[in-house]
């Protein structure tokens, strides 16, 4: 009966050492890595020192110190004090920074890694990093010779200028987007976009209208619609653009015809944007027949002040017989 | 009430009428008074009796009401200044006629324009007369006077002479052509109806415009023919069945046509979807679209077509920071603030400040936001006063240039009438004719008797172009209930 029982425990150990090596093999192989896992789990949350005591119970102190400043150090976790208790939370994938930089530098580096794509402005990076001006502008140098960041004009003020990570795109809020090159406006560029979108539109109607094969005038007056793609594909054609446009950018192109008059905005059954070249809905501009219809001071025009009509010169000439 | 639209008014009194009417009606403009105060007002320059006439001139045409005040117990006179105006419309209500019905029609109006108020007989006879015909004609111009009371152009109207209501019922029922007490049924011309005329034809061409296509047009004027007008900002409903019944073209794609104004931006109308398929005109829509674009009009021409963009997306995003303007029109930013400051000074765009509230530092150190907006009701009171001073303007030039060329004007008018007197007799030929104003007029009197007649119907013309931009403005207070 022991033999049986003895043996019938050696077999269940014998059954479980598969499970514990595959238990070990998945499990974190260093106390680093363990404490790591613990605290990327977390998420936002983050962890506190209680936490990683109850998780991580075979730790002793030091080596629980040790792998926490081994981790702050790395710049893997960052320490957060949330009501009143530090709690550790993971960064995230990190882009390392360049080799021989000292902790100024770094300062220096990380505000400016964190601004993203949008960059931050050395009047920022001074507050934040407590710098004094002239040791900040030495590191901002230093950082851009060595190519760890660069410096970018921002659209929105000519003298302002922002720094982000060398590698990063600037984001289109600092660049303008499309209507921008070199920090210059491209207002012919617009222009040229607006003519060519309302070319495309008024084809598109005319087409519709006259097509013969179509009997019905509601699908002839549907189809007189182009959505934005439609548009996007006619210029990208054309080849006027260098740059390459986006649905957004023809979208804000199509918007000006609206707001020139020009075309129609609707949404249709697909819930997708439609455009359609239109007219002004009354034929004549009467105030454009007269100069009193341009006239600055009309308001002021009166038969018993001196600025009277029929002493205006515009309309004398307007009334030579 | 303006300084415009009395000079206006003074301007259209002093040419229907003459100086005196107009000189008589002045001290009306500002409020109203009774016989006795006006005598006293222009006592050296007006006789009692000259002025008694006057009025009664005026009440024959509705420009002046008899109110009776119970304070001072008398009687007191109202100028009507919104119908003084509607005599700058009388040559597109005749044009109305003409198209609509004939000349016939369109004479017997004339008549009664000139008329003021009159009973049909008297409108009928007098019309005969004007036009030289003969007696045989009565019958033939009193059939179409009843046809137009049917049609609703003429309608009842109260005397002056034994106070009498109107009923209602009876507004648009004909006299019987010997009926008894014919001269006692006045009628006067239903403006309303004129009006409704002219703002069905303004949104059929604006229809047309949209869609370049007529039949929609016609479809819409079908449409529109069939509404009460009851001043509602949504007309009555119209079964598809009636609008089919009245349609003359596009019978087999109505629906479609419908669907088409249904479905556009603008929204002209709506359609119920249920057994009964009924349409209803938005009116109040259609004449904010239509006031809208005058509007934009105005500022571009005004501004320039940038200014015109901004003014634009203004209204369309109701709010808008000035950041966000410049992103939305695409316009630089440096332009962006001159062109809206430029329409802010001109009160055609309006700022609104948001404060951050004050900190608890007791400063406020905060941003404040400055968002864009445009005021409606305002603007269009501006430019309702703008088009007024430039119909004024126009009117001013029109009796300069006539006052400046009297004598020649008169002598060109005697000799019309002698003309017209000798082909009516059909005494002489059209070289008579040339040869008489040869020896009449010199060659460079000739010239600027042509001159003059082209600046007076240039004048004339853009009277007409301006009065349909307040007949818009008109309409847009009405179905905004805007109150003058």
């Amino acid at each position: 009966m022991f033999v049986d029982m003895s043996a019938a425990v050696k077999r269940k150990l014998s059954d479980d050492v598969p499970a514990m090596k595959k238990l070990r093999v998945s499990a974190p192989e260093t106390a680093e890595q363990r404490v790591l896992e613990i605290i990327k789990n977390s998420g936002n949350k983050g962890v506190s020192d209680e936490d990683l005591i109850k998780a991580c119970p075979v730790l002793t102190i030091d080596e629980r110190v040790d792998v926490v400043n081994k981790l702050i150090q790395n710049d893997t976790v960052t320490l957060h004090k949330v009501k009143g208790e530090l709690k550790y939370k993971y960064k995230g994938p990190t882009i390392s920074s360049p080799g021989d930089t000292n902790t100024e530098e770094l300062v220096v580096f990380n505000l400016i890694r964190d601004s993203g794509r949008k960059g931050i402005w050395i009047r920022d990076v001074r507050i934040k990093s407590n710098l004094g001006l002239p040791r900040l502008k030495k590191i901002l140098k230093s950082l851009e010779t060595k190519k760890a960041i660069k410096a970018v004009k921002s659209v929105a003020a000519s003298r302002k200028i922002v720094y982000m990570l060398f590698d990063l795109e600037p984001d289109s809020s600092i660049t303008g987007g499309a209507w921008y090159s070199n920090q210059e406006f491209e207002s012919e560029f617009i222009e040229i976009l607006t003519k060519q979108s309302y070319k495309f539109l008024e084809a598109k109607k005319s087409k519709s209208l006259k097509n013969t094969a179509i009997r019905s005038p509601l699908i002839k007056y549907n189809t007189s619609y182009a959505t934005a793609d439609r548009v996007l594909e006619f210029i990208s054609k054309t080849g006027i653009s260098k740059v390459r446009l986006s649905v957004e950018d023809i979208v804000s192109i199509l918007d000006l015809l609206v707001y020139d008059g020009l075309a129609a905005k609707r949404v249709n059954t697909e819930g997708k944007v439609e455009y359609r070249s239109t007219k002004s809905l009354l034929k004549r501009n009467a105030v454009s027949f007269l100069p009193c219809g341009s006239c600055p001071v009309i308001k002021r025009c009166s038969d018993n002040n001196q600025l009277n009509c029929l002493n205006c010169k515009h309309m004398k000439i307007w009334t030579t017989i | 009430m303006s300084s415009d639209i009395c000079r206006i008014c003074t301007s259209i009194l002093r040419d229907y009428f003459g100086r005196g009417v107009s000189e008589i009606a002045k001290p009306l403009q500002w409020g109203q008074k009774s016989l006795m105060t006006l005598t006293t007002m222009l006592d050296g320059k007006y006789s009692r009796y000259l002025i008694q006439e006057t009025l009664i001139v005026l009440l024959q045409f509705n420009f002046v009401s008899a109110i009776y005040n119970t304070n001072s117990v008398q009687i007191e006179y109202k100028l009507n200044m919104d119908n003084i105006l509607m005599i700058l419309r009388y040559p597109k209500y005749l044009s109305i006629i003409k198209r609509k019905f004939s000349t016939e029609y369109k004479e017997l109006v004339e008549t009664l324009f000139l008329l003021g108020r009159a009973p049909l007989s008297k409108i009928v006879s007098e019309c005969i007369k004007k036009q030289n015909k003969t007696d045989d004609c009565y019958n033939n111009y009193w059939e179409k006077g009843i046809e137009l009371i049917r049609n609703e152009y003429f309608k009842r109207t109260a005397t002056y002479v034994i106070l009498t209501e109107v009923n209602s019922n009876k507004m648009f029922t004909p006299p019987v052509t010997n009926q008894k007490d014919e001269k006692k049924i006045l009628f006067a011309p239903n403006f309303n109806k004129f009006h409704q005329e002219m703002r069905n034809k303004i949104i059929a061409d604006a229809v047309v415009r949209i869609f370049d296509d007529t039949i929609v047009g016609e479809v819409m004027s079908t449409i529109l023919s069939q509404c009460v007008d009851n001043n509602a900002p949504v007309s009555n409903p119209i079964s598809l069945q009636l609008i089919r019944s009245n349609l003359s073209v596009g019978h087999n794609y109505l629906l479609e046509y419908i669907t088409m104004i249904e479905e556009d931006p603008t929204n002209f109308l709506c359609k119920s979807y249920g057994t009964m398929c009924n349409i209803t005109v938005n009116f109040r829509q259609i004449i904010n679209c239509l006031n809208d674009s005058i509007m934009d009009q105005v500022v571009s021409y005004k501004f320039g077509e940038s200014s015109a963009r901004l003014f634009r997306a203004t209204r369309t995003n109701k709010l808008l920071e000035l950041e966000r303007l410049q992103q939305t029109a695409l316009i630089p930013d440096r332009e962006t603030k001159t062109l809206t400051s430029e329409l802010f000074m001109n009160n055609y765009l309006q700022v609104q400040e948001l404060k951050k509230p004050n900190t608890r530092l007791g400063r406020n150190d905060g941003k404040s936001f400055y968002l864009y907006h445009l005021n409606d009701r305002q603007l269009h009171q501006e430019l309702t006063e703008e088009v007024l001073k430039m119909i004024g303007n126009c009117m001013m030039w029109k009796f300069k240039t006539c006052e400046d060329n009297k004598r020649l004007l008169r002598n060109k008018a005697r000799f019309d009438v002698m003309v017209q007197g000798l082909q009516d007799k059909q005494e002489a030929n059209k070289d008579f004719f040339e040869e008489a104003m040869d020896n009449l007029f010199s060659p460079s009197e000739r010239i600027l008797l042509d001159s003059i007649n082209r600046l007076l119907r240039k004048c004339q013309l853009n009277i007409m172009r301006l009065d349909e931009c307040l007949f818009l403005f008109n309409y847009y207070r009405q179905y905004n209930k805007i109150i003058k």
